[in-house]
């Protein structure tokens, strides 16, 4: 099946997490289902790819689109289905559908652990306005770019200039020859979007117009960043740690969020497809998007990334022991604490969620931080930090500031119900 | 209005012209018009009645026709800005007339106002009794310009000295009139204003044993006022003559320094200051009348100036005492070599003789350089002296010895004067003669050649090709000096400017209900300036698109708020920068609306909302620092939301310390919106950010009053995302936050670079 030769071939091109098994492994399950039209008539030749993922529990702060598992794709057979196999089963997948005919698709997120997905294509209507559709082609040295995902991000009505979700505007993949067309609402007067993939870092264009010549998206295939986790002289395997680029805003370059690796056996790392030329942190993952139980920290550090197609060694790190903060949540007007209660500990540079649940008499406890400055929140909508009793830094009605030296084991942190 | 027929003479005597208008039924009173020099062109006819507030008419009232301009910078260092245009009486039936009152050459911004259809004019009328009316004159011919004398609101009352002594004897002037409105921050700058800092007009009154009474002073204003005395005693102070119910009636800010505010019976404490008593002679001893002295202080900043009477003497009082330049000035009208001398001002008052230096006559002529037609009305300077060319051209300077080079003062209308201003643009320096002046010989005649500068001329089309008369077209300057010139087109549909900038891109445009249209004529650097440049541009219009709109305040509509239009060519993928010009202004109507039109399909525009007392439109997005783009059709409407108008009183001040209590210097603050939303800088007053001082201390004013956050942070040096900001909420006029700013949450991770 061509899915499986794409997979392999996929496979070979990218090397992939290292010290995780990727060929047959039983644990590791697939996404099937059929495609079929509104009718029910199965429909062969649609490429279903998996297009960005996101784990099934807690909020990701990877980048959506550089999961291993993003870029696998099949092709639905004569009878309208499809197989993607081998899948990270702590993810849930987006696909995105597409077939020269039919209007693109893209789904909800779908656990691999579930049963088999019926989904069903609408047909192109007719009457499509080619006024109203932004065409493009992605490349990569000269070369098209199939499979590439093309993800809007912001766009521009008459009344209105945004960034970030375009319900309006379908996410595509790129066809075998590179190509994508999206059909904007009438109302549009541009679409930004995104392009990302495997084998290639991403790119961004701002308001592409509708009817206009194809728009030629030619992607980088980025920078490579390497380097040995050691403690004491000894190296350190199977620790997860993940760079991220400093300038998070969109205006000078597209911004990936995290991307993480493992360490293998001699303790070495490799990040690939990274957009260059720009500054970089290194961190470990404190929060639950930790992939790895490593006793060690690595404390964050910076460094510039070198230009596309390089690769920077960021030679030996030492990592150290983790600082933890245990502490007590006090309500001034002495009521209890909401069920469920949270605090969460920010994170600046790295990019990283962390977050404790607060007891019912208050008491919490994080552990395995590394140590440097965090933002502490509290999660609560009906609830800010009372300002006048706290001796630290107010980051904003609801946080704090603590630059961590070492552990604290007796943090106090006083909130109030809001006004 | 009977029907009159025109009768002018001119008397050409030493470079004055007097003109004299009678009429036919011998009803009107003589008209006096002022003796500069002009060619005629463009005239202003001005017609109305004076009378009483119950509609009697008042016959033998003093009315002046001004130039609508006022301040020590249209002066340069003369006594007064030359001003006045014509002056007459009213007639047994309260009639007045002023018939084609040519306006200099030098006025050349008021003209362009009245082509704009703005006020460039004013007509004033007073009489024994009465008080002072005025009204603005916004064309080149206007009837039934009307005015209702009021009677006079009693303005009087003591005036001291420093040492609370009266003052023996003194003047009082009145130099400004604003409508009693309760907001002075912007006086003398309003639509209806009179401003007559440095007019040929003031009304005064004599200071006698410490009482005074200043007559034809309207009721229902903010009047500023002047107190001088020869011996030094000055004071600045502002009646209020409106009733108004004032916050306080006590100081105000005007600009920098605060003037008291006073109300009948006044009584008012003048400072002393250092008086300079100056005798103007010639090189032979002889007084030299007229002309003005100004001081200059060490730092280049004005220090006081004065007339000079027909003895030659001036008494001047200055701002404080030290080093000065003392400078003569002769009137241009009767040109003297002017001087300058360096003087050391005493605390107590100092006498001068200003020994003018020996001169010698240079007659010269300036002339149209393509027709050779003689320019009146130029004022040339060089040699220490200035002149005004007369009708014929002509004029006479009286020059000291050395090196004399020639220049051009002011502007002149409808040619491109070698002024300082275009000698910055072009890249052909205007290289006027260079007159070598020896003690022996009368040097030659000079002649200077004006060129029309750029010419552009066209006609204005619609959609079809067909021409359009009597349509508005607008030049505008694209760079200094930024002018604006109206013009009308003719029955054939056609305009022409002379006199524009070929080293500035400029715009022409039209705008009516029919549509807009606008070409831009790019620079000329290397045109030489004595040499006319003429272009013809077609402008074919296109359906202008409208924005309309409502100003409000605490959701009631606010009628006469001033709105301009901002607007910018679309953009241009080349383009560094953008380059906003205003374009359209308008007022809100009783029901707080406003419509303003022009705009095409791919423009950026920003509107400017006038501030009304203490309040302003602000963070608005059709207002800077935002801008928008036109992105509908072109003859669209676009209904804006509503401009609310936000008073800005609020005061927020504290201290920024570090988590062990220790001040910290020089953190930022800043605030915005509680919603979190910014807040940008006023039109007027600070910014809404500040730093703190050694003490740690911060203070914020002229805020919106509503709540704001605060946010407290260290400035990255190097720019870039702010870092761990402060952020406070603290309670409406809150003086005593106290913010906490962890340093140490800065600490930066480890480099690996």
């Amino acid at each position: 099946m061509s899915s499986v030769k794409g997979f392999l071939a996929l496979l070979v091109m990218l090397g992939g997490v290292r010290g995780v098994a990727e060929e047959v492994d039983t644990s590791r399950p697939s996404i099937t289902g059929s495609v079929t039209g509104v009718d029910g008539t199965p429909l062969a030749g649609v490429r279903v790819d998996i297009s960005t993922a996101a784990p099934k529990v807690g909020r990701g702060i990877f980048c959506p689109s550089c999961y291993l598992d993003c870029g696998k794709w099949a092709t639905t057979d004569d009878d309208g289905q499809f197989t993607i196999a081998s899948l990270d089963p702590t993810l849930k997948f987006h696909l995105v559908l597409t077939h020269p005919e039919y209007q693109t698709l893209q789904t909800p997120l779908i656990d691999p652990a579930g049963e088999a997905v019926s989904l069903s294509l609408d047909p192109l209507s007719e009457d499509i306005d080619p006024s109203r559709v932004v065409l493009g082609v992605v490349t990569q040295n000269g070369t098209p770019v199939a499979g590439a995902l093309v993800d809007p991000h912001g766009a521009k009505t008459v009344d209105r200039r945004w960034w970030g979700r375009v319900d309006g505007v379908t996410p595509t993949v790129t066809d075998a020859q590179g190509r994508f067309a999206m059909v904007l609402p009438d109302d549009y007067l541009g679409l930004d979007i995104r392009v990302e993939g495997h084998g290639f870092c991403g790119e961004q264009r701002e308001l592409l117009k509708p009817g206009a010549e194809p728009q030629s998206i030619e992607v980088r295939t980025g920078a490579t960043v390497t380097g040995r986790l050691m403690h004491h002289g000894q190296p350190v395997a199977g620790m997860s740690i993940a760079v991220v680029q400093l300038n998070r805003s969109t205006a000078d370059d597209i911004f990936i969020a995290a991307v993480g690796d493992v360490t293998d056996s001699e303790g070495r790392f490799e990040i690939r497809y990274l957009p260059p030329d720009q500054r970089y942190c290194i961190y470990s993952v404190a929060g639950e998007a930790k992939r790895s139980e490593s006793p060690f920290i690595l404390t964050t550090k910076t460094f510039t990334m070198p230009g596309t197609d390089e690769s920077r060694d960021l030679g030996d790190l030492e990592v150290s022991q983790p600082c933890s903060i245990r502490g007590r949540v006090v309500r001034s007007d002495g009521k209890p604490l909401s069920p469920n209660l949270r605090l969460s500990f920010g994170r600046d540079p790295a990019w990283d969620l962390v977050s404790a649940l607060v007891e019912d008499d208050g008491s919490f406890e994080v552990t395995g931080l590394p140590p440097e400055t965090y933002e502490v929140r509290v999660g609560d909508r009906d609830m800010v930090m009372a300002s006048d009793q706290i001796l630290f830094q107010m980051l904003s009605d609801v946080s704090f500031g603590i630059r961590l030296r070492q552990s604290i084991d007796d943090l106090v942190v006083p909130i109030q119900a809001k006004e | 209005m009977p029907t009159t027929r025109l009768h002018c003479f001119a008397i050409l005597w030493l470079g004055l012209c007097c003109c004299t208008t009678a009429a036919q039924s011998a009803d009107l009173m003589p008209v006096t018009v002022t003796s500069e020099p002009s060619s005629g062109t463009p005239a202003a006819t001005v017609r109305g009645m004076v009378a009483d507030k119950a509609g009697k008419p008042l016959a033998g009232a003093t009315v002046v026709l001004r130039a609508k301009l006022g301040g020590i910078q249209y002066a340069g260092g003369l006594q007064h800005c030359r001003d006045v245009l014509a002056r007459t009486t009213t007639n047994e039936a309260g009639e007045y007339a002023f018939s084609n009152i040519g306006i200099p050459p030098r006025l050349v911004e008021n003209s362009d106002l009245l082509r704009r259809g703005q006020p460039g004019l004013q007509v004033l009328a007073w009489s024994d009794g009465y008080a002072l009316a005025w009204k603005d004159i916004n064309h080149f011919d206007v009837e039934g310009a009307d005015l209702l004398l009021q009677n006079p609101a009693e303005v009087s009352g003591v005036a001291l000295d420093s040492d609370g002594a009266a003052i023996a004897e003194g003047e009082l002037a009145a130099m400004g009139f604003t409508e009693a409105t309760g907001d002075i921050k912007k006086f003398l700058n309003d639509p209806g204003d009179l401003n007559l800092i440095r007019s040929e007009v003031q009304f005064t009154a004599p200071v006698r044993d410490g009482k005074f009474s200043l007559p034809n002073i309207p009721p229902g204003y903010y009047i500023s006022v002047r107190l001088e005395s020869p011996a030094g005693d000055r004071q600045f102070f502002f009646v209020d003559t409106g009733n108004t119910t004032l916050k306080q009636a006590s100081d105000h800010n005007s600009s920098r320094v605060k003037v008291p505010l006073h109300r009948t019976p006044i009584r008012v404490t003048a400072e002393r200051l250092p008086v300079v008593r100056v005798k103007v002679v010639d090189a032979d001893g002889n007084p030299v009348a007229g002309g003005g002295v100004q001081a200059i202080t060490a730092e280049h900043q004005y220090g006081g100036s004065a007339g000079v009477g027909a003895d030659g003497t001036a008494t001047m009082i200055v701002n404080k005492a030290g080093s000065h330049k003392l400078n003569y000035n002769g009137d241009p009208l009767h040109p003297a070599v002017g001087h300058s001398q360096e003087v050391d001002i005493q605390l107590g008052g100092t006498s001068i003789e200003l020994r003018l230096p020996a001169s010698q006559t240079l007659n010269g002529k300036v002339v149209d350089g393509d027709s050779g037609e003689p320019v009146p009305g130029v004022y040339v300077a060089g040699g220490g002296s200035m002149a005004v060319s007369g009708t014929d051209g002509r004029f006479t300077l009286r020059v000291k010895e050395g090196e004399c080079q020639l220049a051009v003062r002011h502007e002149v209308a409808g040619y491109l004067a070698p002024t300082y201003a275009l000698s910055r643009d072009a890249s052909t320096k205007p290289a006027l003669p260079t007159v070598t002046v020896t003690p022996d010989s009368a040097p030659e005649e000079v002649t200077l050649k004006l060129s029309r500068g750029l010419v552009v001329e066209g006609a204005v089309l619609d959609e079809r090709g067909s021409s359009i008369p009597g349509v508005q077209v607008m030049a505008s300057f694209r760079g200094q000096p930024y002018r604006r010139v109206a013009t009308t087109t003719d029955a054939a549909g056609r305009y022409r400017f002379t006199g524009l900038s070929p080293y500035v891109p400029i715009a022409i445009a039209t705008l009516s209900n029919i549509g807009a249209a606008e070409e831009t004529i790019a620079a000329t650097e290397d045109q030489p300036w004595d040499q006319t440049l003429t272009k013809h541009v077609d402008l074919k219009m296109v359906s202008a698109t409208t924005l309309v709109g409502r100003v409000v305040q605490q959701d009631e509509p606010i009628a006469g708020v001033t709105v301009r239009l901002h607007r910018a060519a679309p953009r241009d993928p080349n383009e560094r920068g953008t380059s906003f010009f205003p374009t359209g202004e308008t007022a809100t109507d009783k029901k707080g609306k406003f419509q303003l039109s022009g705009l095409r399909q791919g423009d950026r525009y920003y509107l400017e909302v006038e501030p009304v007392g203490d309040a302003e439109v602000r963070d608005w997005r059709y207002a800077s620092p935002y801008t928008q783009t036109v992105e509908v059709a072109n003859g669209s409407t676009i209904e804006l939301p509503d401009a609310v108008l936000k008073s800005s009183g609020q005061t927020l001040a504290g201290v920024v310390v570090d988590p062990d209590g220790n001040p910290l210097e020089g953190i930022s603050v800043s605030a915005r919106f509680a919603s979190g939303r910014n807040l940008s800088r006023p039109q007027h007053g600070p910014p809404p950010w500040t730093k703190t001082d050694a003490e740690g201390r911060f203070s914020l004013t002229h805020l919106p009053d509503e709540p704001l956050s605060l946010m407290a942070y260290k400035a990255n040096p190097a720019g870039g995302r702010i870092l761990h900001p402060s952020h406070v909420s603290p309670a409406m006029n809150a003086d005593d936050i106290r913010i906490i700013l962890d340093p140490s949450l800065l600490e930066e991770p480890e480099d690996l670079d």
